[in-house]
C-alpha cells in the first residue's frame, strides 16, 4: 500500500496544505496524473526533476480546486442520498482501479484528504489522528498561526511528515 | 488583581441527571485522563489581572465587557477544535443535545465544572448556564462602582457595570459559531453582584449555512 498525498482545506473552502509523496504522478495513479495536466508546467517540469520524488506546495492549485470539487460534491450527494438515515459519518472514501481517496471532516468544518493505493484499508482513524494530534496541537494551539490561512508551520509539515512515512503502508 | 482574597468554597456540587450520564461520563473521562491542568489559583489570578489591567486600560466598564467578549470569541474559534479532538463527537441532532454538551463536556473539559443548564425557552432556542462555582472568579470581589449601573441609565442594566466572567460568553460565541450556530451570549446575573447565581444566557441566532466553493467564474 502506497500514499500518495494529502490536501487539508479550511472551513472557507480554501486549500490550506498540500503534501505529495511517492511521486504519485508517476506511481500508477492516473488520475493524479491526468489532474497534473491541469497545473502550470512550470511547475510540472519542477516535479519531474525533482530527485527526492518529494514536492511539497502550498494549496490554491487547479489540482486541490479539483480535488475540493468532488470531494464537496460527492459528500452533498451522499448525504441527500442517505437523507434521513444516520448522516453522521456520510462520506468517507472513494475508490477507483488507480487510487482510494479517503476523507475525513471535522464539524468545524476542517477537512482532510488523503489519497492512498486502491488496496489501502480504510484510513479514518488515521486521518483522525492527523486531526487531533498534528493539526489541532501544532496549527490551532500555535499563536502565531492565524486561522484560515496556508499553514506554513514547520512543525506541523515536520510531523505530519514523520506521521505519514511512520505509516506501515507508506510504501 | 482586585478585591481580597476570600476563603475557598470546598465543596463541589454533585448534579447528577441520569438522563444524560453518557455525556457525562465523556466529560469526566476527558477531565482526567487528557486534559492538561495547571493550578486552579494561578489561572484565577491570571485571569484577575488581566481583567485588571482592560479596567486600567479602558477606564470604562462597557468597553472591558466587550474587549472581554472579543478575546474570548478568539480564544472560542481555536478552543472549538480542541474540543472536538479530544471528544471526536459527531454533530449535535438538536440545541437541547448542544447544551447538554457544552455543559457536560464543554465546561468540564477546560475548566472543570458542570455547569447547570436551565430555564429552556418553549421553542428550546434559549437556555440559562448556570454556573455554582465559577473558577475565574474566586477569590474575587469587585469594587461598587463596577457593581451597580450608572445612575443615568435606568433600565436595561444589563449592559453596564463590568461582567467580570464576560470572556465565558465570547469563547460559547465563538466556539459555537465554528459548528454552524450563531448565538447571542450574555451574562444575566453573577454573584460577584450580589446576585443569588451565576446566570449565562445562550440564545440561538440561526444555524449558518456551510461555506460552499467560490465559483470560478
Amino acid at each position: 500500500m502506497t500514499v500518495y498525498s494529502i490536501h487539508i482545506f479550511n472551513k472557507k473552502c480554501e486549500a490550506i496544505y498540500f503534501k505529495q509523496w511517492n511521486n504519485a504522478a508517476t506511481a500508477g495513479s492516473n488520475k493524479t496524473a491526468a489532474i497534473a495536466t491541469n497545473e502550470p508546467a512550470s511547475k510540472q517540469s519542477e516535479s519531474a526533476s525533482d530527485a527526492t520524488n518529494n514536492i511539497d506546495v502550498d494549496g490554491d492549485s487547479e489540482t486541490a480546486k479539483l480535488v475540493y470539487g468532488v470531494v464537496f460534491s460527492l459528500k452533498n450527494m451522499v448525504n441527500k442520498l442517505s437523507a434521513g438515515k444516520n448522516s453522521t459519518d456520510g462520506f468517507l472514501s472513494y475508490k477507483t482501479n488507480a487510487y482510494k481517496l479517503h476523507y475525513f471532516e471535522s464539524p468545524a468544518g476542517l477537512k482532510i484528504v488523503l489519497i492512498t493505493d486502491a488496496a489501502s484499508a480504510s484510513m479514518l482513524s488515521v486521518l483522525r489522528q492527523i486531526y487531533s494530534s498534528i493539526y489541532v496541537e501544532n496549527v490551532v494551539k500555535n499563536p502565531l498561526a492565524k486561522p484560515n490561512t496556508p499553514i506554513k508551520n514547520e512543525l506541523f509539515r515536520g510531523s505530519l511528515d514523520k506521521y505519514i512515512r511512520g505509516l506501515q503502508n507508506f510504501e | 488583581m482586585q478585591g481580597t482574597p476570600i476563603t475557598t468554597k470546598a465543596s463541589f456540587p454533585t448534579t447528577s441527571t441520569a438522563a444524560a450520564a453518557r455525556a457525562k461520563q465523556t466529560g469526566d473521562d476527558i477531565w482526567r485522563n487528557r486534559t492538561d491542568k495547571i493550578n486552579a489559583e494561578l489561572f484565577a489570578l491570571t485571569y484577575g489581572s488581566l481583567v485588571a489591567t482592560l479596567v486600567k486600560d479602558y477606564e470604562d466598564y462597557a468597553e472591558v465587557n466587550t474587549q472581554l467578549d472579543k478575546m474570548g470569541y478568539n480564544i472560542g474559534v481555536r478552543l472549538i477544535e480542541e474540543f472536538l479532538a479530544k471528544s471526536s463527537l459527531p454533530k449535535c441532532g438538536t440545541f437541547v443535545e448542544t447544551a447538554d454538551v457544552i455543559s457536560k463536556i464543554g465546561f468540564k473539559m477546560f475548566l472543570g465544572i458542570t455547569p447547570t443548564i436551565t430555564n429552556w425557552s418553549a421553542d428550546t432556542k434559549e437556555f440559562s448556564i448556570i454556573i455554582d462555582e465559577n473558577p475565574l472568579s474566586e477569590f474575587v470581589e469587585l469594587p461598587d462602582d463596577a457593581l451597580l449601573p450608572p445612575p443615568a441609565s435606568t433600565g436595561g442594566s444589563a449592559a453596564t457595570g463590568l461582567w467580570y466572567s464576560n470572556i465565558l460568553c465570547g469563547v460559547l460565541r465563538g466556539a459555537l459559531e465554528m459548528v454552524l450556530l450563531q448565538v447571542d451570549v450574555f451574562f444575566v446575573s453573577d454573584v460577584l453582584r450580589h446576585d443569588d447565581a451565576t446566570e449565562i444566557r445562550v440564545r440561538l441566532v440561526r444555524i449558518l449555512d456551510e461555506d460552499v466553493p467560490a465559483s470560478d467564474e
